[in-house]
């Protein structure tokens, strides 16, 4: 009875812990956060303009440079699957940024198991599950952060309505930049020295 | 007629000569059609049906090639993943699918995941057992990629859709074929649509070249046989190859291509442009004239033949003109060009013949059939027959009928495209192997969809699909069943990790297993089996090698299974070229009794217009309808299917076998001025032998057909030539014993 009630508080301790320090790191980027005057510079819908499951935005946000994925798949668990997919094979144990890779891959599967629940919670009629995740690459200050999105679909793809911020996490430059140049590669089929490029070009 | 056998002769010569010439041209250049389309009957609703099939679900033109290898099928996979590589790479083929490179639906971390079936590299150290293992837990494979046996394995080819030429599917079924070669011990069998339209045209072409010699052969052989003279040979053939080339060369002008029926076109026009030069010349070298003379007596020679020669010719076509009503476009064009080519045939015999015998000197009188020939005494005997024992010949002819007419009723309307191939045609063979290793030859497609036009995504409506599938399977006729079902079984089994094959319980469940394929990256194989908007699914049941008849009556069972099973809230449309096989041949006895009946009634109003005589026209028609009462009984006892082919002997036959009633009447009656039994001895003497003559040329010359290479065309080839000495016989004995019988009637005709 002791070790349970121990292990409970230790749970509510370490969820408290966890929780405020999303919100410590919320404020800290709050800056890097705010869409406001994001400028697209590329889009493209993935996996394919014939089957989207999502679209890929780069974006340049005030300070900083952006890798925007909008989801909004019927199959969400899927297509997180194949994301994480790509990034086991991208970050190898054996290059700079695996352990950040690591980091973003168990903080996706919350974040979808998240979405999942809302989507139970409030099923919507098209069946479809909406997250967004965004790589936001400012020089020493680079994160990722995960949002429970209202997307509708515009005349030149989806548009962000809303968003509720599930998760933030503070990452390597090194990390978030390869990541930007990745998913650059991936989403609008460029090689990978045309992708570094217009990263380079872009990023602060 | 003057004109024409003295100054006429060499501008008529010379006008024929340039016109067969021209027409020549166009016969030669007669094109053989690739796709069978004039085999099936124009129905605008089917078409639709079948174009709305292809706009859902694409082609469904498939090849399907089984291979065998000398030991266990793992020890084979290498040439397998070689022979699908290289049938991959093949001009024409879309997508090729076989165990070397299909996929599989497993359970993996995220969900369902696809692996190659088989596992890389091949073979492994314990490949077969791993085969084994892939292979039981996916069922659906087996009649498809492998047999049952598991020692044949098979590719199923998907061809381009390359509207307007045909000429590469020729060229990927040769380059299919020449593999056997390649494969180092191992048995390949092809089969498919293509396959068999292909294989058809070739044959097509075979009989052209094989036929068409073949029965100016026979020709020529009995016609020196009868008049040992070369004018009897060559007058004749004269008339054939003039009537062969106009009708071949309007053939091709009019733009139409040879087919399984149409090829018959030819030997057909060849053996009935005979007769007419046969009984001018028979009736010249009878009367016998002296040279300067000469000119008149021909002219005299061919005036009283010229109508019964104009009415035999006539209700020749009219027989073929009938035909014109049936639903197949191959069968009309048939009718229509054989009936042209008849007439042209008289028209060219009844001037060529008499301006040609016009260069000749007087003719020596053949054997006289009232002098000592066998033939000759052959006719007297049948005349004493038939006049001593008009109640005995009738009597005999009646029983015959009646124990024919119990043949009839045994015949089956039945037509078997793989069996109107001869066994030892690869067709034949391998469609026949494939059938019994792999199974479904025969496909019949169906389109279901909810009458409420929503999605079929409801677990009601996949049970309901499963209960109509399961049922259909039931059926001895059917080899298999290809639905979605198997890739939601498989699917709900590997994305919730379940040990078996099942569909989901829950709504939610089915929708998610829709939701996955929506997203699957093989679309295009999904498409075969789903439309995009998920509100109609195609099932496609595989038949054994059946013919019509079978297939008729499982569609009606499978008709029924589906008003059990799905119930009238579903639409189920069957579509295929198959389906539309059966169909026509359901259709063909009613068209067959139309083309009959309207055979019938043509024939015997241009006896009637000849002879002005009701009574004359009634007795007319009895030695014309016992010959096919017997063909009849002879094809229902001795199993001979109805079919397109031979479902146009009846309506081809009784114009012909008019033919020597028309003579014999007419000879008849210009001998009535006798004693009925004086006048029927007279006629049949006199004219006997140019019927006997003309009706053993119309025999032979048809059963040359017997050495085609299409089943149906060599029944009626060889059902014709029996129809027709029955017909013979009719001429010969029973219709001189109605005469006899009925002499006081008939009104006597003109001295």
């Amino acid at each position: 009875m002791r070790a349970v009630l121990l292990a409970l508080a230790a749970t509510f301790v370490l969820a408290v812990s966890a929780l405020a320090e999303q919100a410590s790191l919320a404020r800290r980027y709050a800056p890097l956060l705010d869409s406001a005057a994001d400028c697209i510079v590329r889009r493209a819908w993935v996996p394919s303009a014939e089957q989207p499951q999502g679209e890929v935005r780069l974006i340049a946000r005030d300070g900083a440079l952006v890798m925007q994925t909008a989801l909004s798949s019927k199959v969400l668990r899927r297509v997180a699957a194949a994301i994480s997919e790509k990034e086991e094979r991208s970050w190898p144990e054996e290059r700079d940024g695996f352990v950040d890779s690591q980091r973003y891959r168990e903080t996706l599967s919350k974040a979808v198991e998240a979405v999942q629940q809302d989507s139970r919670a409030h099923p919507r009629p098209d069946r479809r599950q909406r997250l967004l995740i965004e790589f936001v690459a400012a020089g020493r200050s680079s994160l990722y952060a995960i949002y429970l999105p209202e997307l509708s679909e515009g005349a030149e793809g989806l548009e962000i309505t809303g968003r509720k911020l599930l998760f933030i996490e503070a990452a390597s430059p090194l990390y978030v930049r390869g990541n930007l140049v990745e998913i650059a590669m991936d989403s609008f089929h460029l090689e990978r020295a045309e992708a570094e490029q217009l990263i380079s070009a872009l990023a602060p | 007629m003057y004109w024409l056998l003295t100054r006429g002769r060499f501008p008529y010569l010379a006008s024929l000569l340039m016109v067969t010439g021209a027409m020549a041209y166009f016969a030669i250049g007669v094109s053989t059609e690739r796709s069978n389309a004039s085999m099936t009957a124009e129905d605008a609703t089917m078409a639709a049906d079948y174009a709305e099939f292809r706009e859902h679900f694409g082609n469904d033109d498939v090849l399907l090639l089984a291979v065998t290898f000398p030991g266990p099928l793992e020890n084979g996979l290498h040439l397998l993943a070689e022979l699908t590589g290289k049938v991959e790479g093949m001009e024409g083929v879309a997508r090729v699918m076989s165990l070397s490179n299909a996929l599989q639906l497993v359970h993996g971390p995220a969900g369902a995941e696809s692996r190659p079936l088989l596992p890389h590299p091949l073979p492994g150290a314990d490949s077969g057992r791993r085969l084994a293992a892939a292979l039981d837990a996916n069922p659906d494979l087996t009649g498809l990629l492998v047999s049952a046996d598991r020692r044949t394995a098979g590719l199923v080819i998907e061809i381009e859709d390359l509207p307007g030429d045909d000429l590469y599917r020729h060229e990927l079924i040769g380059s299919l074929r020449q593999l056997a070669a390649e494969t180092g011990g191992a048995e390949l069998h092809l089969t498919g649509v293509s396959v068999q339209k292909n294989d058809v045209a070739h044959f097509v072409q075979r009989d052209q070249r094989v036929l068409i010699p073949l029965v100016l052969l026979a020709m020529a052989l009995l016609l020196t046989l009868f008049y040992h003279r070369w004018s009897g040979v060559l007058l004749p053939l004269a008339v054939i190859a003039v009537s062969l080339t106009w009708t071949l060369g309007l053939f091709a002008l009019t733009g139409h291509s040879l087919n399984t029926i149409t090829s018959l076109l030819g030997p057909v026009v060849m053996v009935l442009s005979v007769s007419t030069s046969v009984h001018l010349y028979s009736g010249w070298q009878q009367q016998g004239s002296s040279l300067g003379l000469g000119l008149s007596a021909l002219v005299e020679e061919v005036r009283p033949l010229f109508l019964p020669c104009l009415y035999t010719a006539l209700t020749t076509a009219l027989g073929l003109i009938s035909l014109t009503v049936s639903d197949i476009p191959a069968v009309r064009q048939f009718g229509l060009f054989a009936a042209a080519g008849v007439m042209i045939a008289f028209a060219v015999s009844i001037t060529l013949v008499p301006v040609g015998l016009s260069f000749l000197p007087a003719p020596v009188p053949p054997p006289s059939a009232t002098g000592e020939s066998r033939l000759g005494r052959l006719l007297q005997g049948t005349a004493r027959l038939t006049v001593e024992r008009p109640v005995t010949v009738l009597a005999v002819a009646l029983a015959l009928s009646l124990l024919a007419a119990g043949g009839l009723g045994r015949i089956r309307n039945n037509t078997d495209l793989v069996r109107f191939l001869k066994s030892d045609t690869p067709l034949h063979r391998d469609t026949l192997f494939i059938d019994q290793h792999l199974g479904g030859v025969n496909p019949v497609d169906f389109t279901l969809s909810r009458r409420d036009g929503r999605p079929l995504t409801t677990l009601e409506d996949q049970r309901r699909l499963a209960a109509f599938v399961a049922a259909a399977e039931s059926h001895p006729e059917v080899a298999r069943a290809f639905s979605i079902i198997p890739l939601l079984t498989s699917l709900h089994r590997a994305e919730f990790g379940l040990e078996n094959l099942t569909l989901p319980e829950s709504e939610q469940n089915l929708l998610y297993l829709f939701d996955l394929l929506e997203a699957a990256p093989e679309q295009e194989l999904l498409r075969k089996l789903l439309s995009r908007d998920l509100t109609r699914t195609r099932i496609s049941i595989g038949l054994h090698a059946v013919g019509t008849a079978e297939a008729a009556r499982l569609l009606e069972a499978l008709g029924r299974d589906a008003a059990r099973t799905l119930g009238e809230g579903y639409q189920l449309v069957p579509t295929g070229g198959f389906y539309q096989v059966t169909r026509d041949s359901n259709r063909l006895v009613a068209s067959l009794g139309k083309s009959f009946a309207l055979s019938l009634a043509l024939v015997l109003g241009a006896i009637g217009l000849l002879f002005r005589s009701l009574k004359l026209t009634l007795v007319a028609l009895v030695p014309n309808l016992i010959p096919l009462i017997w063909s009849g009984g002879v094809m229902g006892y001795a199993g001979i299917d109805l079919s397109t082919g031979t479902a146009m002997i009846a309506a081809v036959v009784i114009g012909l076998a008019v033919d020597d009633t028309i003579h014999y009447l007419a000879r008849y009656r210009r001998e009535r001025h006798r004693a009925p039994a004086e006048a029927v001895h007279a006629t049949t003497t006199g004219t006997g032998r140019a019927l006997v003559i003309s009706s053993v040329v119309l025999v032979l010359g048809f059963w040359t057909g017997c050495f085609g290479s299409f089943k149906p065309t060599v029944y009626f080839s060889l059902l014709t030539g029996l129809t027709m000495i029955g017909a013979l016989i009719n001429d010969l004995l029973v219709l001189p014993a109605c005469l006899i019988l009925t002499g006081r009637w008939l009104p006597k005709g003109a001295a």
